[in-house]
């Protein structure tokens, strides 16, 4: 139940409250501490664990990944695209590989489900981008997390 | 008046609308600041010194904006209305003392732009004219928002002007003169001599139920927090500056400041003594003199000096106390405000006048 | 009746099942790899033994046929036990390509290591490997993931008729091959994929598309021949990427013939008409409904009109067409056509003794039951002939006059039409079919026709009623 308190006459004057308010603001304003960060100069510390922007990891340029579909199987933001092909040094290989990070909700999932620790979601979290191009293979083989 | 009068009028003119248009920037940088402050954050911080250039790169943003109208107004009253509202809020500023006189030769040198015999009047009547830059502003836009912005404006200020006007009364009555430069120079004298400390016979102290109903209606006639409705953005977007972009609305907000500007000095003028100089500054003139070895006419200089520099520090005070409010109370509702116009400030302004007229039957004050 | 107790439950068989099959109308599953219930028994991968009471030594379920009051164990310690010894022991040499090989998603060994097998292999040695041959376009071998079932090559033997798959060596270097390396010679090759309990022979046209568990089934007919066979169409997102058999047995078993399997290609042929189009000056033109449908008009108004109806439309569309026709086009004829050199279902012969038959279209008997006669040559003084097609009748050549096509048509098929409306193909509609011994059968929509392609009944609307 809501209880609603009265306030008495005194403070219903209000004068008093008042001026006991600007006590507060004026205490804050002189000894309060402000918490912001700077941002291009201070970053803020992110952990190990951080879900940033995805990169394919490779060996010597070629993928690690097999083009076995369990990524897109279990995104829950269907983002993820990817062609299967054929080429002699590797069965099966990813033609194409895209992530919508529009789409993405950076949960991580992919990571999870990979069985050839190809997907993997870095530490950069700076992923403005002037078109909405969707990341494609190259750029995701080219992408290396702080990991 | 000769040719020199009419130049130093001028001239008087063109000094206090050049430092009204630099309170703005300041204000707005001051508004920015200190409520960041207040609330644990930095605020605008980089551009020049402690980012004091923050108010110069909003009005070049401005300025440089597509001055855009858009096609459902009505266009004539859409453009004249911020200069409606501009242009009392300077025009106010001409009867306010920032000093009080001195003598050059046979000329004797007013600090104050015109010294009417209406002042106060003249202040009021002026001051009104702002609410049609805000009705029209409302009601040219042709948006609903807008409008009721405009006319939560007009009924919040009619009802506190009334609260306003009748509060002042008090202070005619006691210094029994409209015109500022009387009433100022009026508050030098001493009230009460307690020992060592002598009050002054300044407003707040014979009318101090007066200044709060003041204080408070200028508050509303300002539309500042906690009386902001008639933007409020919770509720109507922006109120009667919806439909407004670019420079024009960079009018209406230099238009706050400088009814915010114009208010601060009325506070000062009418019940912080205006020019009259903050207790110490006397002795700090006397001992300044007495150092320096000054003639008689350097000391005038001196004085006046000194009070306009206590007539500012009161301004500057009253402008912070503007911004120290808006960041600490909230705001209230609308039938609230109503409520507290008429049901509070009218009758206790009214209970004011007649408490100071028996007080001065019986010669208290 | 005999009865039998499996895990406790009685169970009531009828003599000549064998044990896997009883136990499954008991909802008890016993695992097996060998074992095709359209083929002979051979016990070959021990998976199904189970143990049975007063018996000494596990027994085969795939061979062992129950006798009344047999009690059979399948969930006891030394059935699973021997599961799990089975399963490692065919998983010593299968090669962890999960997600490379495109049987995972429905492959029996998968699925039997995941429920019955062991999490960890306990060897460090490496797996054997082959080279392998090219099994020709319908088949794709990989013999790393071989576990030796033999269900392939029984299934040449016994049901394709051809043996052309053997296993060499012996033992642990077993090969299964076809015979000196040869390309696979039978029109049913699609089934050693379908069979294939792992991805040791699987689909070269389904290869790498699509991970099956993203496929959505839904049970049709095939439209190949006037067999009928019943088929699964598997789709995502409006793309058909392969046919699969459905077990009938009064129709087609377990099987279906490659030119089945692969019929549904033309569906997505990059040249199938899927706009209307008009031909202006000498090609054909994309146009809008409306416009089409006025020149469609144009083109047989006022004149004597051949209507030919192919035997690959439905029943349903059949009837449709025979009632507008006569309205329509009065004095008008309609035959129907679909085979080259068949024009009637007396001249439906099997083409083997399997399934194919000469009829390369589903509904002959439907519609020669419906009064169309079949389409020999233009009668005389035909002036105009409007051909309503499903997409796999081969239409007659006409030659010198008007030519309306409403159906399923290819780009090249068109050449002197004047107008060409589209349709919906088999995928893409419901309707009724009836095979070669009279069976009516039901085809269901599958994925959704491209956006111009209307089903027949709204393009008779709209011809009539524009």
């Amino acid at each position: 139940m809501l209880v609603k308190s009265k306030p008495g006459l005194f403070q219903r004057f209000y004068v008093v409250e008042i001026l006991k308010g600007l006590a507060i603001t004026m205490r804050k304003f002189f000894f309060g501490k402000t918490v912001t960060i700077q941002y291009p100069e201070e970053r803020r510390e992110y952990s190990d664990r951080f879900r940033g922007m995805h990169y394919i990891k490779s060996v010597n340029g070629v993928e690690n990944c097999t083009a076995c579909m369990l990524c897109p199987t279990v995104c829950p933001a269907e983002c993820i695209h990817i062609e299967a092909g054929e080429r002699p040094d590797k069965e099966k290989y990813p033609v194409k590989f895209e992530i919508d990070s529009l789409r993405c909700c950076f949960c991580g999932m992919c990571e999870e489900a990979c069985p050839k620790d190809a997907i993997k979601l870095s530490n950069i979290y700076e992923m403005s981008q002037t078109s909405r191009e969707v990341y494609d293979k190259k750029f995701l083989m080219e992408q290396r997390g702080h990991k | 008046m000769d040719q020199l009068d009419w130049i130093i009028t001028v001239g008087k003119c063109a000094l206090i609308a050049f430092i009204l248009l630099q309170v703005v920037p300041l204000m707005v940088w001051v508004e920015r600041r200190g409520s960041a402050l207040m609330q644990n954050r930095l605020g605008p911080n980089r551009l020049g010194p402690l980012g004091l250039f923050q108010g110069i790169a909003d009005a070049v943003k401005m300025l440089f904006k597509e001055d855009r109208i858009p096609g459902h107004v009505h266009a004539l009253y859409y453009k004249l209305a911020p200069v409606v509202c501009l242009v009392p809020a300077f025009m106010t500023f001409a009867v306010i003392p920032f000093g009080s006189q001195i003598t050059v030769g046979e000329r004797v040198l007013n600090f104050q732009v015109a010294d009417l015999n209406v002042g106060l009047l003249y202040v009021f009547s002026i001051a009104s004219l702002g609410v049609y830059g805000i009705i029209m502003a409302g009601w040219s836009s042709n948006n609903k928002y807008a409008l009721l912005g405009s006319l939560r404006s007009s009924a919040q200020m009619i009802s506190y002007e009334l609260s306003l006007g009748l509060s002042v009364i008090g202070i005619l009555m006691i210094f029994s003169s409209v015109k500022l430069g009387d009433i100022a120079r009026q508050q030098g004298e001493i009230l009460l001599q307690l020992g060592p400390i002598s009050i002054p016979k300044w407003g707040i102290f014979v009318q101090p139920l007066g200044f709060l109903i003041f204080m408070t209606s200028i508050f509303a006639e300002t539309n500042r927090l906690p009386f902001d409705l008639p933007e409020g953005e919770s509720e109507i977007v922006a109120g009667y500056h919806l439909e407004y972009g670019t420079m024009q609305f960079g009018l209406f907000m230099m238009a706050e400041y400088i009814n915010m500007t114009v208010g601060a000095a009325m506070i000062t003028t009418l019940y912080f003594g205006g020019w009259q100089l903050l207790p110490g500054m006397s002795a700090i003139h006397a001992h300044l003199g007495d150092l320096l070895a000054l003639s008689d006419m350097a000391r005038e200089w001196v004085r006046v000096g000194l009070e306009i520099t206590s007539f500012t520090l009161k301004v500057v005070f009253f402008l912070w106390f503007f911004v120290w409010v808006r960041w600490t109370v909230p705001r209230f509702r609308y039938d609230q405000v109503m409520d507290l116009g008429w049901k509070v400030m009218l009758p206790l302004s009214l209970v004011n006048i007649f408490v100071t007229g028996v007080l001065i039957y019986y010669k208290v004050i | 009746m005999p009865k039998c107790i499996i895990d406790g439950k009685e169970v009531e068989f009828t003599p000549g099942q064998n044990l896997i099959e009883v136990a499954r109308t008991a909802g008890v599953e016993i695992p097996y790899f060998c074992y095709h219930p359209g083929m002979s028994v051979v016990a070959q991968c021990r998976m199904c033994a189970v143990e049975v009471e007063k018996m000494p030594k596990l027994q085969t379920a795939c061979s062992m046929a129950p006798t009344d009051g047999m009690v059979v164990k399948t969930k006891s310690e030394k059935t699973l036990k021997n599961q799990k010894a089975v399963m490692e022991f065919l998983l010593v040499n299968h090669p962890l390509d999960c997600p490379v090989c495109d049987q995972s998603g429905e492959c029996d060994l998968q699925d039997h290591s995941f429920k019955h097998g062991d999490a960890y292999m306990r060897t460090t040695e490496d797996r054997r490997t082959y080279i392998d041959l090219d099994m020709g376009p319908v088949i794709q071998k990989n013999m790393n993931r071989c576990i030796h079932c033999t269900r392939c090559i029984r299934f040449g033997d016994e049901i394709a008729g051809i043996h052309e798959m053997v296993a060499v060596k012996r033992g642990n270097n077993t090969e299964i091959t076809t015979i000196d390396g040869k390309q696979l010679q039978t029109q049913y090759a699609g089934n050693y994929a379908d069979i294939c309990p792992t991805g040791s022979l699987t689909i070269k046209d389904f290869r790498f598309k699509k991970r099956v568990w993203f496929l959505k089934k839904t049970p049709t007919v095939c439209e190949g021949c006037s067999r009928g066979c019943n088929i699964e169409l598997h789709q995502d997102a409006d793309v058909i990427y392969r046919t699969v058999p459905r077990t009938n047995m009064e129709v087609n078993k377990y099987w279906i013939c490659d030119e089945g399997r692969f019929n549904y290609q033309y569906v997505h042929d990059a040249d199938r008409v899927i706009t209307p189009a008009v031909r202006t000056g000498g090609t054909l033109e994309m146009s809008i409904w409306k416009e089409a449908v006025t020149a469609a008009r144009e083109t047989l108004k006022g004149k004597k009109v051949a209507v030919l109806v192919g035997s690959d439309l439905t029943q349903e569309e059949g009837k449709l067409l025979l009632d507008f026709s006569s309205k329509q086009w009065a004095g008008s004829q309609a035959f129907h056509f679909g085979t080259p050199g068949i024009t009637s279902a007396a001249q439906d012969t099997p083409e083997d003794k399997i399934l194919r038959r000469t009829s390369k279209t589903s509904n002959l008997q439907g519609l020669e039951k419906l009064g169309y006669k079949g389409f020999t040559s233009l009668p005389h003084g035909v002036e105009a002939v409007v051909v309503f097609r499903g997409g796999r009748a081969v239409v007659p050549e006409v030659k010198g006059i008007p030519v309306v096509g409403v159906g399923v048509f290819n780009r090249k098929d068109t050449e002197n039409y004047a107008a060409v409306l589209p349709g919906q193909s088999f995928a893409e509609k419901d309707g009724t079919v009836v095979n070669f011994e009279g069976r009516e059968q039901k085809i269901k929509r599958a994925i959704r026709a491209p956006r111009e392609c209307k089903g027949l009944s709204e393009v008779l609307m709209m011809w009539s009623n524009l």
